[in-house]
Order: structure tokens, then sequence, then C-alpha cells
């Protein structure tokens, strides 16, 4: 297996942004680039989950092929766009397999310029299955549904997840390029409006504009302080209601095992992990999916600060999702932003201490499809 | 009320009550029946913030005959608590739940 190095992972700020798609994409794509001192490209994978449906995009990895002539690097061919970061990090894995040559992942998404109302509907046939869309089932619906399910089987009670969005701000307040530098309470999550019950507002990741980039490289010369020791990929039912434990989320399961086996680690030996938590109690479930806590007993060592910057294992130190922001199509490549600048000891007052072995995960949706990667310090 | 619905079986003996092309769980090919409405409901949730600006119950019913598993819109009075015992009827391309009164 030949070693896969990460030369570099940056990220715009998510948020509003006025510039065009095309402009946030280049903003990334340069720095990216910069930051590897990469001239010359083997290929780019593209992820961008929704580029046609809001921005009216129907070629964006013409936008990707653009920005590269403009910059004077070579006429690479572009893959994708892939609908989550995760997928065009494991497409990258495949392409670094059989290249000498730098990879380069990017993702790119522009929300913010619509209301949520018609973003929603505009997403909708995206996000579920045609059966669910029948039925009227938006994202939130059926998160709900998984988390009504994870609640009534574990007895986790609803404050936990209030915890989960109250450390993430806490988190982002820290992070330069969060959508949301602002703590929120008990109090703020409970006063927020019901999205579909358990589910307030501030359990849920916002729409952001953002995009982010990483250059991998195979190459035996390359020095670069990251490399990914392992990878896994799994699928649950893409329709929510053949799911045999809808409560929990299978796939985490299993592509967690598949890059733990591969990187010959155990999830013990894991200090920052950056995971989905579109909504607040995904974040939970996933811990436990992925095996770090048993079903149900994740909640406890939230609230004994154990997946706080400074505790045991940092969770979602960017802010996660859920306030660093949701570009949905960029978010795996947001996280392995985030791992490298833990990794390299540039995460400022959200460090967390003696970071080598990292996990993160990229999922969409309600998570029938998942990605994992371990990253670890040369 | 109590008609009854129409559903799909493999020969592996999965059952459905949306018509697929072949049997989501082992793709093996479907044939028509007709089953029971009478159904649990194992989930359910209220969906505040949707497209149509309506509020609507949205769930999970699982069929007493054959336990074929169904999104759901919920009609009528539930108590939520995973064992409400409804009758499904289809309207459309829904399926919908009806609480006992």
């Amino acid at each position: 297996m030949r070693e896969i190095k990460i030369k570099s992972a940056v990220m715009t700020r998510i948020g509003r942004h006025e510039a065009a798609y095309a402009d946030l994409l280049a903003q990334a794509l340069n720095a990216a680039l910069d930051a590897s001192g990469s001239s010359s490209l083997d290929s780019v994978c593209l992820s961008s989950f929704a580029a046609r449906e809001l921005c009216g995009i129907s070629d964006a990895a013409a936008l990707v092929r653009s920005a590269l002539r403009e910059r004077g690097v070579n006429d690479a061919p572009v893959h994708g766009p892939f609908r989550t970061g995760g997928e065009a990090l494991h497409t990258a894995i495949e392409r670094c397999a059989v290249t000498d040559g730098d990879v380069l992942v990017i993702g790119c998404e522009k929300m913010m310029h619509l209301d949520a109302g018609t973003a929603s509907g505009l997403l909708a046939p995206r996000v579920s299955d045609p059966v669910e869309n029948a039925h009227g089932a938006t994202l939130p619906a059926l998160a709900a549904l998984a988390v009504r399910a994870y609640i009534d089987t574990y007895r986790v009670p609803v404050a936990a997840f209030d915890a989960v969005a109250m450390k993430n701000h806490a988190n982002a307040v820290h992070n330069p390029d969060a959508q949301f530098r602002r703590a929120v309470s008990a109090a703020d999550v409970h006063a927020s409006p019901v999205v579909a019950d358990p589910l307030r507002r501030l359990h849920c990741a916002p729409m952001s504009d953002g995009a982010a980039a990483c250059v991998m490289s195979a190459a035996r010369s390359d020095t670069s302080p990251l490399r990914l020791t392992g990878w896994g990929y799994a699928r649950d039912s893409a329709r929510f209601q053949d799911r045999r434990h809808p409560g929990r989320f299978t796939a985490a399961t299993e592509a967690s095992h598949l890059a733990f086996g591969q990187a010959r680690r155990r999830p013990g030996d894991i200090h920052v992990v950056e995971i989905h938590d579109a909504f607040a109690p995904f974040e939970l479930m996933n811990l436990e999916a992925m095996g770090f806590f048993a079903y149900g007993d994740s909640w406890r060592a939230l609230a004994a600060g154990e997946l706080a910057p400074e505790g045991r294992m940092a969770v979602n130190p960017s802010g996660g999702m859920k306030a660093r922001g949701h570009p949905i199509g960029v978010c795996g490549l947001t996280s392995m932003a985030e791992i490298q600048a833990q990794i390299t000891g540039q995460a400022g007052a959200r460090q967390h201490s003696d970071t080598r072995v990292a996990l993160v995960q990229s999922a969409g949706g309600v998570a029938p499809d998942t990605y994992v990667f371990i990253v670890e310090a040369r | 009320m109590r008609r009854r619905l129409e559903a799909w079986k493999c020969a592996n003996g999965h059952l459905a009550l949306q018509h697929d092309p072949v049997c989501a769980s082992c793709g093996a090919p479907l044939h028509e029946l007709y089953i029971a409405p009478e159904a649990t409901l194992e989930l359910v949730t209220t969906v505040r913030v949707n497209p149509s600006g309506e509020p609507f119950q949205l769930g999970i019913a699982v069929t007493r005959s054959g336990r074929a598993r169904t999104i759901c819109r919920v009609e009528g009075a539930v108590r939520a608590l995973g064992n409400d015992r409804v009758l499904l009827e289809r309207r459309g391309d829904m399926i919908i739940a009806h609480g006992r009164k």
C-alpha cells in the first residue's frame, strides 16, 4: 500500500459570501496550491452537492479547469462533481494509488443567496428517496425520525443534544473561519423554534457558502507532515424506512471498522475527531456507531467535558457543521482543514494538546453513505 | 376504512408497500398481493418547517401482516409512544396512517 500524504488542506471562511461561485472556488484552489507548492496536477476531484440546483451551474468542472488555466497549471482531468467531500477524497485516494502526481480535491457550495424554504424545496429531490419525497419528508424530518428511534432505544435525554450544540458553538467562537462565532446557552436552544420534533433550529446545521481544498500525493519524496493511514466507505439503505436499526448509523460502523483496521488503530488511539453533526444528536450517534462509546453512553462523556478541545478527545473542535457551517458538498474537506490545523499545532485557542492521530467522518443526509479517514502526524 | 392494502412480496418473503422494480432487500422479482391494513406506528414526528408551510405528522409504521415497514403521513390522534395501532390507507403516492379515534 502506497503512503498517501496530505500536502495542504485549506478552507475559506464559511458563511455568506458575496463572491460568485467561480470566485469562491478559485479562492480555495489557489490557497491549496500556494500552500502545497504544487505547480502541476495529475487530476482534480471536485465536490459540490447542488451547484446546478442552487446556482444554476451545469458544469462546475469547467470552472475548475478555468481556474487552473488562469493560474497556469496544466489542464488536469476533473472528476466529479461528487456529492460529499468524503466521496471526492475517496476518489482522490484511488487516484493516488496509481500516480506520483499531486491530486487536488476541491469542494465549493453557495447556498445563502436563497431563503431556507426555497433551498430546501430545491434540495428535497436530492436528499431523500422518491418514495419519501412523495410523503413530504424533508431532511430534518427524516433526521428527527432517526433521533426519535435513538431516544426510544437508548433513553438519551434531549438535553444531551442541547449540550452538543452548546459545545460546538463554544468551539466555533475560537475559529476565525466559522459561520457562527457566538456561544449559545441551553435557554437559547430551547427558545429556538421546533423544526421537526425533537429537533429545534439550534440543533440543525445552517445553510452556508464556502469552499475548501486539499492536495494529496503518494510520491515517496514527499515529506508533508500529514499522512492518511486508513480509510473506509460503507452504505446503508438510501430509503430510511428500510433500515434495520433506524436509530443507528450502521454505515458509520462499517466504514470506521475498515479505516481502523487499515490504520491498525483503535478508537482509543484517536485524539481529535471531526464528525458528521448536521443535526446535533448525530454527533453522539456517530461517535457510538464508530465504537468510541457504547450505544447511549456518549452523552455522559460530553457532560463530563471529555469531548471539549481540552478534554480527552476533542470532537468537532472547529465547531462542526453545526457552528463552523455547512456548505453541504464541502464538509469533509473543511474537516480535513481543521485536522491539518490541529496536527500542525495551528488551531489557536481550540487546539487539542498533543494531536497525533485524528479521524474525519464525511456523510451525507441521514448518513446513508459514510466515509471515514484516519489522519496521522508523520 | 378496513380496505385491504396493495403490497408487493418477493420469493424470499420480503414485503413492501412500495412498488419497486425489484425487491429493495434482495433484488428478487416481486409479485402483488393484498394485506390487512392494521399496523403499528413505531416512530412519529411533527414536521413544522417544510416547503408547504403547514405542519404535518410523518411516521414509520410496520404492518401487522408481514411486518412491512413504511414511511407514512399520520392523521388523527396518536400517542407517539412507539406502539400506536393505526390503519393504513393508500392515497395517491402516499401511505396514510389513521390513528384510532
